[in-house]
């Protein structure tokens, strides 16, 4: 994994004084540091009811797991996520690129041809950019992949190269290597950590 | 304003959530309980439900005649199980998610698994665009408007080449199970970005598959733009909030106070502070998403400018040009269309708003009894969703919390109606733009303040029941007009693959699978989007129609050619049943005719549909 160049962000104190809105612009924005690029930390703070159940929260970490390590079991279980989804996605790009040139497959070949528009180019572009963690990373690579895949062809369409199959041999071969480059430190991290 | 004081920790309650917080937020399998087994058994009455469906039962009622005890009882599990998941002290994201899951599948899955072919009449000229593209690897400007906006037809042409199929038959009836799941995906990060309270948020999820109605769900260009349309909001929610204006806080106080509400002045949601970097990819993405919807659909780029025009306005969205690229890309890529749009008549605008909310097909009063119940429960079902709309922007406007996002994207679909009518679909679109946010604000209405009680459980039991039952029929109800017959697939097959190019075909009425094939562009189109039809022109409406019409006929096929086809389908004979159009057996009477006249020969003829073929010349 290539190194985090970002701290967490901070959320705001969940007791802060009410503030005027001219502090609040520049707390709220200082409060913020630089997003870790995890898509999930971008989001805001829940507030009101949400805030009091984030007090029940943070209240409930501090007892029963304080400052977790980077080694902790939630970190742990979601690099194995990402680990295996890595390698879902790299057994789509096989699968799917056998099928083809094989030219067979039936359903599993539509199936497999489902998760790749749906997911794959996407899911390399968010682990290149270190963006994969949690729901936020999910949808990021749902359409990012879309994105890709309708932009892509279209081009094809307009450039009257319709090169179907080279289309997909590109962004298998692009989305492998994407993933391969982040696989094996994702791996050796998890290895390292069990 | 009200001083509220800071949030403190009741240590009470601190240390109570702390001694449930072991049983309630471990992993799904530790914290199984009796509710738990409610989902599974959803799943297997649905199963039984599914396999007991009689498509032969459907009637002017739609599918639900034909839908057997066991499916509605799944439904009512499904939603106890649901408030079950949404009842537990923390939120349990594997179950909810499940949830959602099953209920996409419970209502949008049954078409796929019990029609012979993918409904709706009007989705395989669709198949036909996408088929063009594979075969011909181009598309033709001249030919129609789905090949000037051709984003999702070559994605679909080069899925099939990827999935190895020659259209898109076999699959296309499950993309509203697809296009709803991963709207939801969007929708869900939209939902995180406005700080909803997690019930409200799963609550709005949910109530945003029980409310969709209006079936633009389906394989078209503009099912795959409102998803990608979703995104691009979600991003700009995510990445791109900023703290309001302060002329619109002092609005939203003195809203608040005239609510008699309690305006708290809190910290304002704001996006992260991106580096260059970082904010340079995001801004990469967001354009590019934003092009290829509108390379993709011609209404779609419009309701997202007009929705970040009304984040930018108040400073709630920023950069504000953010909305003027957005303007550039739609309006450099219209200026492209423009001239196919001008000699086609086809510019979809329109800036009369009372024409533009018309379906100029049927008005709600028209029909049998079933298509007016159908009619009822649709409209029932927007006021539903409209109406717990509003008073959740209440509610959560007296709770101190701000709802002008929420509020403005719920709004901002209707300004479409202002500019353009996309062909009497307007309303349509409007409502299914604007549903993520009503669902949203709805459920905050219905989703407890703080603590969970009985009384919010069956409120939302009650409201979630009687928003599926709506949608029952809502959804399904003209099922038996959105039902394709495999027989009028295979006349529509034949015609394309040997009937004479450069003639026209003319429909008797509309709801028939027309130019599904890769061919369509031999023969006339430039009638639009559709074959040119007899119904609904008044000339031969609500009368037996026969030998006396057959010249009528012959001259509308001179419009468009020299030689032309006329056919006639069970589906056709349906439409105008069930909305009223002709007396029963008109049809038929026109079929004797044709089959009676020398000027006419069969060209082709099944039990469900037939073709003639003009013998003589118009």
């Amino acid at each position: 994994m290539p190194p985090d160049p970002f701290a967490a962000i901070k959320e705001p104190p969940v007791g802060a004084q009410e503030q005027t809105t001219a502090e609040q612009k520049v707390a709220g924005l200082e409060g913020w540091a630089p997003a870790a690029l995890d898509v999930e930390s971008w989001l805001p703070p829940q507030r009101s009811e949400a805030v009091e159940e984030q007090v029940d929260e943070q209240v409930d970490e501090q007892v029963e797991a304080p400052s977790p390590p980077a080694n902790s079991p939630p970190r742990m279980a979601n690099e194995r996520w990402l680990v295996t989804a890595d390698l879902a996605s790299l057994v789509v790009i096989g699968g799917l690129m056998f099928l083809n040139i094989a030219n067979t497959g039936g359903d599993l070949r539509l199936a497999l041809a489902v998760l790749f528009v749906t997911c794959v180019p996407g899911w390399a572009l968010v682990r290149a950019t270190s963006l994969s963690a949690g729901l936020g990373g999910a949808a990021i690579a749902v359409l990012a992949s879309l994105t890709i895949s309708a932009a892509t062809s279209t081009a094809m369409v307009w450039l009257n190269a319709w090169h179907p199959l080279g289309l997909v041999a590109v962004l298998a071969a692009l989305s492998a290597v994407a993933i391969l480059w982040t696989l094996p430190p994702s791996f050796v991290a998890l290895r390292a950590r069990r | 304003m009200i001083q509220v004081p800071p949030l403190a920790v009741p240590r009470s309650r601190a240390a109570t959530s702390t001694e449930q917080a072991p049983v309630t937020r471990r992993s799904l399998p530790g914290g199984l309980g009796p509710f738990d087994a409610l989902l599974p058994l959803a799943v297997i009455l649905w199963v039984i439900g599914i396999t007991g469906v009689q498509t032969d039962a459907i009637n002017d009622f739609g599918l639900i005649p034909a839908l057997p005890p066991p499916f509605f009882a799944s439904l009512v599990v499904l939603t106890v199980s649901f408030i079950a998941a949404l009842a537990r002290s923390r939120q349990s994201t594997v179950r909810l998610t499940l949830h959602i899951i099953a209920v996409v599948f419970a209502l949008q899955a049954v078409v796929a698994l019990t029609f012979p072919l993918p409904q709706y009449g009007y989705v395989y000229k669709h198949f036909g665009v996408a088929e063009y593209i594979g075969l011909h690897g181009s598309v033709d400007d001249r030919v129609d408007i789905y090949q000037n906006w051709p984003g999702f037809f070559a994605l679909g042409a080069w899925f099939d080449r990827l999935a190895g199929q020659s259209n898109p038959l076999r699959y296309a009836a499950w993309v509203p199970v697809y296009i709803d799941l991963i709207a939801l995906l969007a929708i869900n990060l939209s939902l995180r970005a406005l700080a909803i309270p997690w019930r409200a948020r799963w609550l709005a999820l949910y109530i945003f598959v029980a409310c969709n109605w209006v079936g633009q769900d389906y394989y078209a260009p503009q099912a795959f733009a409102f998803v990608l349309s979703q995104t691009v909001l979600a991003c700009l929610l995510t990445l791109f909030r900023a703290a309001p204006s302060p002329w619109i806080g002092r609005l939203e106080e003195r809203v608040t106070n005239f609510a008699h509400g309690v305006y708290v002045k809190t910290a304002p949601l704001v996006s992260p502070v991106l580096t260059r970097r970082q904010r340079i990819t995001a801004l990469v993405a967001v354009f590019t998403t934003f092009a290829v919807i509108t390379f993709s659909h011609q209404l779609s780029p419009y309701m997202v400018i007009v929705a970040a025009g009304v984040l930018a306005v108040p400073g709630l969205l920023r950069p504000r040009w953010i909305v003027a690229v957005m303007v550039l890309i739609a309006g450099a890529y219209l200026v492209t269309r423009l001239q196919f749009l001008q000699t086609h008549e086809d510019l979809l605008i329109s800036f009369n708003p009372f024409k533009n909310v018309e379906n100029p097909e049927a008005s709600p009063g028209d029909g049998v009894l079933g298509r007016q119940l159908t009619a009822v429960a649709a409209r029932t079902l927007s006021g539903i969703v409209w109406g717990l709309a509003l008073v959740g922007a209440i509610r959560r406007s007296r709770a101190g919390m701000s709802v002008l996002v929420p509020v403005g994207l719920f709004f901002a679909p209707f300004l479409i109606i202002f500019g353009q009518e996309y062909g009497g679909e307007a309303i349509y679109r409007v409502f299914l733009f604007s549903l993520p946010w009503a669902a949203a604000l709805a459920a905050v209405a219905l989703a407890p303040a703080v603590r969970w009680t009985w009384f919010a459980g069956a409120r939302i039991g009650i409201a979630l029941s009687l928003m599926t039952l709506l949608l029952l029929q809502a959804y399904f109800g003209l099922a038996e007009i959105n039902f394709v017959r495999p027989s009028e697939f295979t006349a529509s097959e034949y015609f394309y693959a040997h009937a004479r190019p450069g003639s026209v075909l003319i429909l008797a009425a509309p709801n028939y699978p027309e130019r599904g094939s890769a061919y369509y562009d031999r023969f006339v189109v430039t009638s639009g989007a559709f074959d040119p039809k007899l119904i609904p022109d008044k000339a031969f409406l609500h009368r037996i129609l026969g030998a006396d019409d057959l010249p009528a006929i012959e001259g509308l096929i001179k419009v468009y050619s020299p030689h032309g086809y006329f056919a006639i389908t069970t589906g056709m004979k349906i439409y105008c049943h069930v909305f009223e159009l002709l007396p029963d057996g008109s049809l038929d009477h026109l079929d004797q005719a044709l089959s009676a006249s020398k000027r006419w020969k069969v060209f082709y003829r099944n039990e469900d549909a037939v073709i003639y073929e003009l013998a003589a010349p118009a």
